[in-house]
């Protein structure tokens, strides 16, 4: 009995003990012969991601026997979270998907790869390199360069005699925007609202629609290399008075600031919304997806065709489309030795390196390695290919802030952008609040 | 030494058997209390913290959102807890009278939303307040001819849409520790105010409230404990929005902690409401458990 006892006892405090020592993410001695392993978190950054991963490790370990890749796939609700824990608790994964961050940078444990790769960083697209930087460093590698425009029903917009093909070469105005969704904003066949515009409007994605505006209205940074901060003048207010005409004008729907991205998705599925923010190319195969499973009976509802679209500029302003690159980043734990880092390094550049290429491609951008953008093929329409093509080229460089400017931006988005863009669409400020509001938190967030 | 062996002997079985959650807790909670204490006087960095003092606690009181976050945590627990127990108590007394199948299946009935993942219970509530015709509550009052409501979507709404959450879903653990009070009120009880014909009001206000009393102040205790630290509603409905009207303390503790990475002043927020719900537990117990009949 008091043996049990003992041992029960001794099982409890080794749990105990255990639960309370970290397990190291990585093996840091690979020199002792043992196999050295890398830890990779990541997302489905498409449907079939996992299967093209997993083929990319198998590739990498067939070259590389003295590593072993543990990955894991993240959701993209809980997964931010989970990285953002071990990466504060100093035992973050080698290998993390995402963007470099401000707050990343800040920790220490993001590894600036620039003198580590040497002169590979020439194999990719210099956009997609320029947004994996942050001051002088280079913080990863990109997988895919993204693009956030607009899109529309191509049914409603033909049937509306809406020349979507002009729009997407030559743009459009906010003036012929409005004009355009004004028409078309009325009560459908079902009787249902048809809206011109849907677009998310709560939660932490609430200020999109401001942003996408507010870059075709002649801002496009919120705060400049050299810190001064923009969103305080006319322009700004022009953009917040543009979105009240919207909805005022019902081309929004009233709703806007409870509308979040599925409701968004359920109103263009359900041929309520002839256009729709923010849209991405991919779009063009999740709605082909979705239209074959509603033919095989697996889906219900109604088809949809999508079309790729460019935001509205203001007449005078230049055309702009929201974008950037994302990837894969190399951190270090607390005791990390070089030639882990190395190894993990060897990983990240397989991970985005020519065989990656597919992400791209199947995310419907043309991949942001020079080899394989050569052999492109296409997988979206070729209508949705050609404008994406187009407005890629009016994605801006990256501001090129410092990471104090880039936290006090973090900081300005999360206290004054999204409380005040969520009253503004729900009818609760005027743009001229607004603006004092960014005027007043600006000087004391920036300090001019 | 021989009274040392001699009390070991006779009392060692205990401390072996407290051992273990004395070193859970050592390990889970009090270590991590006090190196959140340490840290709400840092500025937490992963490599290097640095000592600053007071200066996170004075940030924290000059945060407008901080006292934003205060009251719409107090306007929450004043406008659920009261109402709950309410509700809790009422469904406890209507089921009591049944057969004990039918008391069982109202147990199990009301616990399950308790054991239900609150994710699923929050795409139901979404479907409940979309903001469009479509949405549960829209179309109701769309028979009445009244417009759309943006539940979640305007600052006056948004914090009553989340307490009107709880009034639905929050009753399952109640309702057993009030059921098993009600079973423990002797009959005999009752028996003598039936030769005295009083009324079924006069029963309860003289009988069945007073010898609830722990037990409502036990579920009173625990529900502004909990309420003070309302977090998964919020997080996973509104994201404390619009303009900050659902940002509750905790919510606030989380986005300063893992949004941006500000641990030293999520700490000092922490131990503040800490502090407050001892205070608020120590006021209950005080003002209440004078006239509380075991």
């Amino acid at each position: 009995m008091k043996k049990a006892l003992l041992t029960l006892l001794s099982a409890a405090m080794v749990m105990v003990a255990g639960c309370s020592s970290q397990e190291p993410t990585a093996t840091t001695n690979p020199a002792s012969g043992e196999k050295d392993v890398v830890t990779v978190w990541t997302y489905p950054v498409h449907n079939d991601y996992e299967p093209e991963l997993k083929k990319l490790l198998e590739s990498f370990q067939s070259k590389n026997p003295n590593i072993e890749v543990k990955y894991e796939v993240l959701s993209w609700a809980e997964g931010p979270k989970k990285f953002d824990i071990a990466l504060n608790a100093g035992n973050p994964p080698d290998i993390y998907f995402d963007k470099p961050l401000g707050k990343y940078v800040d920790t220490g444990l993001l590894v600036d790869i620039k003198d580590m790769i040497g002169d590979k960083a020439n194999n990719y697209e210099p956009v997609a390199i320029d947004y994996m930087k942050y001051e002088d460093g280079l913080y990863g590698l990109p997988l895919y360069m993204f693009l956030h425009v607009w899109g529309g029903n191509k049914a409603l917009m033909e049937k509306e005699g809406i020349d979507y093909v002009k729009i997407q070469k030559e743009g459009w105005t906010w003036k012929e925007f409005k004009e355009i969704a004004q028409k078309v904003t009325k009560k459908n066949e079902k009787g249902e609202d048809q809206y011109g515009l849907v677009f998310q409007g709560s939660g932490n994605t609430s200020d999109e629609l401001l942003n996408h505006l507010a870059l075709n209205n002649g801002l496009p940074y919120r705060v400049t290399k050299d810190g001064q901060f923009t969103w305080n003048d006319d322009k700004i207010l022009d953009t917040m008075k543009y979105i009240r005409e919207l909805s005022d004008a019902g081309i929004l729907p009233k709703e806007t600031a409870a509308i979040d991205p599925k409701k968004r998705m359920e109103l263009f599925y359900n041929n309520q919304a002839v256009f729709m923010g923010r849209a991405i190319p991919y779009f063009d195969q999740m709605m082909k997806t979705r239209n074959a499973d509603i033919d095989a009976g697996k889906v219900q509802g109604q088809k949809v065709e999508f079309v790729l679209l460019p935001i509205p500029h203001n007449e005078g302003e230049k055309q702009v489309a929201v974008g950037g690159a994302e990837g894969y980043m190399l951190f270090k734990q607390k005791e990390t030795t070089d030639a882990h880092l190395q190894n993990s390094l060897k990983v990240l550049e397989h991970l985005t390196g020519d065989e990656a290429a597919q992400a791209s491609i199947t995310l419907g951008l043309p991949p942001v390695q020079k080899k394989a953008r050569e052999t492109y093929q296409p997988i979206i329409s070729k209508e949705n290919d050609e404008a994406a093509k187009v407005l890629a080229g009016y994605v801006l460089p990256p501001a090129g802030i410092s990471v104090e400017t880039g936290a006090a931006d973090d900081q300005f988005k999360a206290e004054v952008i999204l409380p005040t863009v969520q009253t503004l669409l729900n009818g609760e400020t005027t743009p001229e609040q607004a603006l004092e509001t960014f005027q007043s938190k600006g000087k004391m967030i920036f300090g001019k | 030494m021989d009274k040392w062996k001699q009390f070991f002997r006779d009392y060692g079985w205990c401390y072996l058997f407290i051992a273990v959650p004395v070193i859970l807790f050592l390990v889970f909670t009090l270590y991590p209390v006090l190196a959140a204490l340490v840290m709400s006087f840092q500025k937490y960095h992963v490599l290097n913290p640095k000592w600053i003092g007071f200066d996170n606690y004075r940030m924290m009181f000059q945060d407008e959102v901080f006292w934003k976050a205060m009251w719409n945590t107090f306007v929450f627990t004043v406008g659920t807890v009261p109402l709950n127990l309410f509700i809790t108590l009422g469904l406890a007394i209507l089921i009591f009278p049944r057969s004990t199948r039918t008391q069982t299946f109202f147990k199990a009935a009301f616990y399950l939303p308790t054991v239900m993942s609150g994710v699923t219970l929050a795409l139901v509530w979404f479907w409940i307040y979309d903001p469009t015709e479509s949405g549960l509550l829209n179309m109701f009052l769309g028979l009445f001819g009244i417009e759309n409501v943006m539940w979640l979507g305007k600052s006056n709404s948004s914090l009553f849409s989340i307490m009107f959450m709880t009034y639905f879903i929050n009753h399952g653990a109640g309702i057993i520790l009030y059921l098993a009070a009600l079973g423990g009120i002797p009959k005999s009880l009752y028996e003598a105010a039936d030769i005295d014909h009083a009324s079924e009001w006069s029963k309860f206000k003289n009988i069945t409230w007073p010898l609830l009393k722990p037990t409502t102040l036990y579920l009173l205790v625990t529900s502004i404990i909990l309420s003070f630290q309302v977090f998964m509603s919020i997080y996973l409905m509104t994201q404390g929005g619009p303009n900050f009207a659902t940002t509750t303390i905790a919510y606030l503790i989380y986005e300063h902690a893992f949004v941006y990475y500000k641990f030293g002043l999520a700490a000092a927020e922490s131990f503040v409401l800490g502090f407050i719900i001892i205070l608020a537990s120590i006021a209950q117990f005080k003002f209440m458990s004078s006239d509380v009949e075991y």
